[in-house]
């Protein structure tokens, strides 16, 4: 380069090329907007996808990892990868369903999974496997307890192992914490939900299985939550402010909608559309550190609630679960053009919800637990997401003062269930049973027990609202409805007679009436599902007196049901004399034998056709109350006021 | 399978220089990063309708020009008319002068100043001349990317050095 003299100026000579080189040498991504760029990208392609499901059988492992790599690996459950590695390797498969204390277990834990994590180097993938077999630790424990295995020699190694599995979680997740603090508040946040959900399931399993052993493990899983929950804590103050804090986050709210299909309306639902770029300064780091936690929690959100499988049973369950996680994600996009961290809480809580909700349709499908939507929905709504720090903190007058309040509240429930408990005895020696008490009993148990454990970690406030929990189930009010005693059954059925069946008339009973010329029959039966109702249809003899015949058949209504019985009523009205008798009730092509006919005086009460619609059925309070048709019987109408009771009490609903 | 993970490949190794050179055909520079993350969203589309990307640096590169044309129509930019003016003179090509890039100029401005020079050059020179020197795409590649002829693109380069010269020697 020649230099020469000139004016003030230096003058030099260069070429193009290094012109416009030295023009371009400010000008780039940061590292974390590339960051940002490739979540969004990832995401477009997740709702893209090229293929429905990922090709990974015929993978060899290392280029499975290496794809997983670069890809999303987090959708790909741990358990796939354990189960690639092996086969490939041809080593130890049959180690893969053993359980604690069986004589394969070691072989499982020390050496199957052990190999998985030496191939792992990526400390996000290293710390997600980790939490994957934390999680197997509890699910081993639920095999146990559903199989009535946990004697005390099993309980002690499933003890240790799940202590030794959480250490361990616990340091990889801290430090992915130092490396990549976004990657491990997600990792923990979805870890935190699981172990919760997996609390759950283990009261619940103690409780159905009568086996405090359970409760144990219950415990420690409850202890490893908070535990995560803290390094969660830990990882967000770095990355996220604590207090609300106006963040611009205007441009990058926009594009992100604006990229997204518009799958549901995840995309729609911006009003920060209109937003103008109004922000002239450059964002600081913490605005930006934000922006970008936000940014992979949605991602991360988004991923959950894609797994969010429907089973063939739940899709009612599922598709509720899904607009609750879709409402968080909308209302973290509302708010994200002016605090990226109210934001980030927002699609934690999508994450959160929609990892509880897999992981509770799952343990519902593996241990048959049936658990009934407003549980599901429950637990689902219930993500804790208070600080743990509600728990520890506050003075030793407010703690005793909480502990106070959890111990009425267990007095409360305990009472309740006793109640409950009576009940059901009751209705037992007069040789009813009624399905649902049994449930309800089980549910607020469960409550019960997990109170118990949030008691013994002197988690007061937990304590108290799980408590409160239980007596609020408990206290549900339960019909007495006329169910079907453990008489012989019109079906040739083996099992409990006593639980009504398809086509089962509640207590056998019909009741009937004679007003205004006409005889009037009613009664309740069992249909196969809630999209089912009950038609009545009548045949009059000719003859006197006339002869009647009453057929009541099915019909669909439609609409998309869960296929359980469901309790319907019928009614109708037949004119003719009043010497009319019943000769025969038929219900779906089968008579109903020994039956009773329970008489009601209509003329005595004076009451319209309408309110004998009402009276004449035993759910009349429920269904009116309810304010449902004539047609709708006891289960809906239970179902919708316990689900009334359990949304009141859940916290922040 | 593969194709997902080259097209993964294909942002790590391209979306600096891209968002570099969409920074410097538009001048907001959020803009284009949306600009950039839309190619590449563009270009997974056409691989979901089952086509197949040979080289993904002139495919990326031949979306985002696109994708900064729609930009400027939406803007009604000034240089549009520049930009619909068709440069078909075919004198012939100028290879001494494009390939080796040699063009030597005076100038005493610092980076900054560079920049904007550059960001002031009328958008017809400005899109040849950055693919060429700063993005380092053959006449041919951008030929492709601008949809026009080899021999078109050798001009406007040529015109475009010419202009950038006479610029940076009388600001000097």
């Amino acid at each position: 380069m020649a230099e020469k003299e000139g004016g003030n100026a230096i003058m030099s000579k260069i070429t193009i090329h290094k012109f416009i080189e030295d023009a371009a040498s400010g000008v780039a991504l940061s590292h974390d907007e590339k960051l940002v760029m490739q979540e969004r990208i990832v995401t477009y392609m997740e709702f893209r996808p090229m293929r429905k499901s990922l090709p990974i059988a015929s993978e060899k492992k290392y280029s499975t990892l290496h794809f997983l790599k670069s890809f999303t690996f987090r959708s790909v459950p741990a358990v796939v990868i354990a189960g690639l590695v092996l086969s490939g390797a041809g080593v130890s498969y049959a180690a893969e369903d053993s359980l604690p204390g069986d004589f394969l277990y070691p072989v499982k834990v020390d050496f199957n999974e052990e190999i998985v994590s030496w191939v792992t180097a990526d400390p996000i993938e290293r710390a997600v496997w980790e939490a994957a077999r934390t999680e197997r630790r509890l699910s081993e424990v639920g095999s146990l307890a559903k199989a009535g295995l946990l004697d005390s020699g099993r309980i002690d190694v499933a003890t240790e192992r799940f202590a030794e599995q959480a250490k361990r979680t616990a340091e990889r997740v801290a430090m992915l914490s130092a490396k990549d603090p976004f990657a491990a508040a997600e990792v923990s946040a979805e870890l935190e939900s699981a172990l919760e959900i997996h609390e759950i399931i283990l009261a619940r399993l103690a409780v159905e299985t009568d086996d405090p052993n359970a409760k144990v493990i219950a415990s420690e899983a409850r202890g490893q939550a908070k535990k995560i929950a803290h390094i969660r804590e830990e990882a967000e103050s770095a990355i996220v402010a604590d207090e609300t804090e106006v963040i611009a986050m205007a441009p990058q709210a926009m594009s992100l909608k604006a990229a997204m299909p518009a799958e549901g309306d995840l995309a729609a639902t911006s009003e920060a559309d209109e937003v103008s770029d109004s922000n002239d300064a450059p964002p600081t780091k913490e605005e930006e550190t934000a922006r970008t936690a936000a940014a992979r929690m949605r991602s991360a959100a988004l991923r959950a609630l894609s797994r969010l499988d429907s089973g063939d049973d739940d899709s009612e369950n599922v598709a509720t679960i899904r607009t609750m996680v879709e409402a968080d994600i909308q209302n973290g996009d509302s708010i994200a053009s002016s605090s990226a961290s109210e934001a980030y809480r927002s699609y934690r809580n999508a994450l959160s919800r929609a990892s509880r909700a897999s992981r509770l349709l799952a343990a519902d499908a593996q241990y048959e637990l049936v658990l009934p939507i407003e549980e599901v929905v429950g637990a689902v709504l219930d993500t804790n997401s208070s600080d743990s720090s509600e728990n520890e903190n506050g003075t030793a007058e407010e703690r005793s003062h909480d502990e106070e309040e959890a111990t009425s509240f267990k007095v409360q429930a305990e009472h309740a269930i006793a109640s409950l408990t009576a009940t059901e005895a009751a209705l037992l020696a007069k040789g009813k049973v009624i399905a649902e008490v049994e449930s309800v009993i089980r549910q607020a148990q469960t409550y019960l027990i997990r109170g118990d454990i949030a008691f013994s970690s002197k988690d007061f406030k937990d304590a108290a609202r799980l408590y409160e929990q239980a007596a609020v189930t408990a206290s549900a009010e339960i019909e007495e409805t006329d169910e079907e005693p453990t008489t012989d059954n019109k079906k040739n059925n083996s099992d409990e007679a006593s639980v009504p069946r398809e086509g089962d008339l509640l207590g056998n009973v019909i009741k009937h009436s004679y007003f205004d010329g006409a005889h009037i029959y009613s009664g309740v039966v069992k249909t196969p599902s809630p999209c089912h109702v009950a038609d009545a249809q009548a045949r009059v003899a000719e003859s006197y007196p006339e002869q009647i015949t009453v057929e009541v058949l099915w019909k669909e209504v439609g609409g998309r049901c869960i296929q359980t019985t469901s309790e319907k009523q019928f009614l109708i009205r037949i004119p003719a004399t009043q010497q009319a008798s019943l000769g025969a009730l038929l219900i779906d092509g089968e008579k109903v034998e020994d039956l009773a006919v329970e008489e009601i005086d209509l003329e005595a009460q004076n009451q319209t056709e309408a309110e004998i619609q009402s009276t004449t059925s035993e759910v009349s309070e429920t269904s009116s109350k309810a304010s449902m048709s004539t047609n709708t019987g006891t289960g809906t109408g239970k179902i919708l006021k316990q689900v009334g009771n359990m949304l009141k009490a859940v916290p922040g609903f | 399978m593969g194709d997902e993970k080259r097209f993964l490949a294909a942002f790590e190794n391209h979306a600096d220089q891209l968002f570099r050179h969409a920074s410097f055909r538009i001048s907001d520079r959020e803009r284009a990063k949306d600009l950039v993350q839309d190619a590449f969203m563009k270009t997974w589309d056409y691989l979901g309708k089952g086509n197949k990307v040979e080289d993904y640096r002139s495919f990326l590169y031949r979306t985002l020009n696109n994708l900064i044309i729609d930009e400027y129509r939406k803007r009604s930019h000034d240089s549009l008319d520049a930009l619909l003016e068709s440069d078909t003179v075919t004198e012939g090509a100028f290879p001494d002068l494009i390939v080796d890039g040699r063009e030597e100029i005076e100038i005493s401005i610092d980076a900054a100043a560079a920049g904007k020079l550059i960001s002031e050059m009328p958008e017809h020179y400005r899109t040849v001349v950055v693919m060429r020197f700063m993005d380092g795409l053959s006449p041919r590649e951008i030929a492709d990317a601008v949809g026009d002829n080899v021999n078109a693109v050798s001009v406007r380069i040529h015109r475009g050095i010419a202009w950038l010269k006479k610029r940076a020697e009388t600001q000097s």
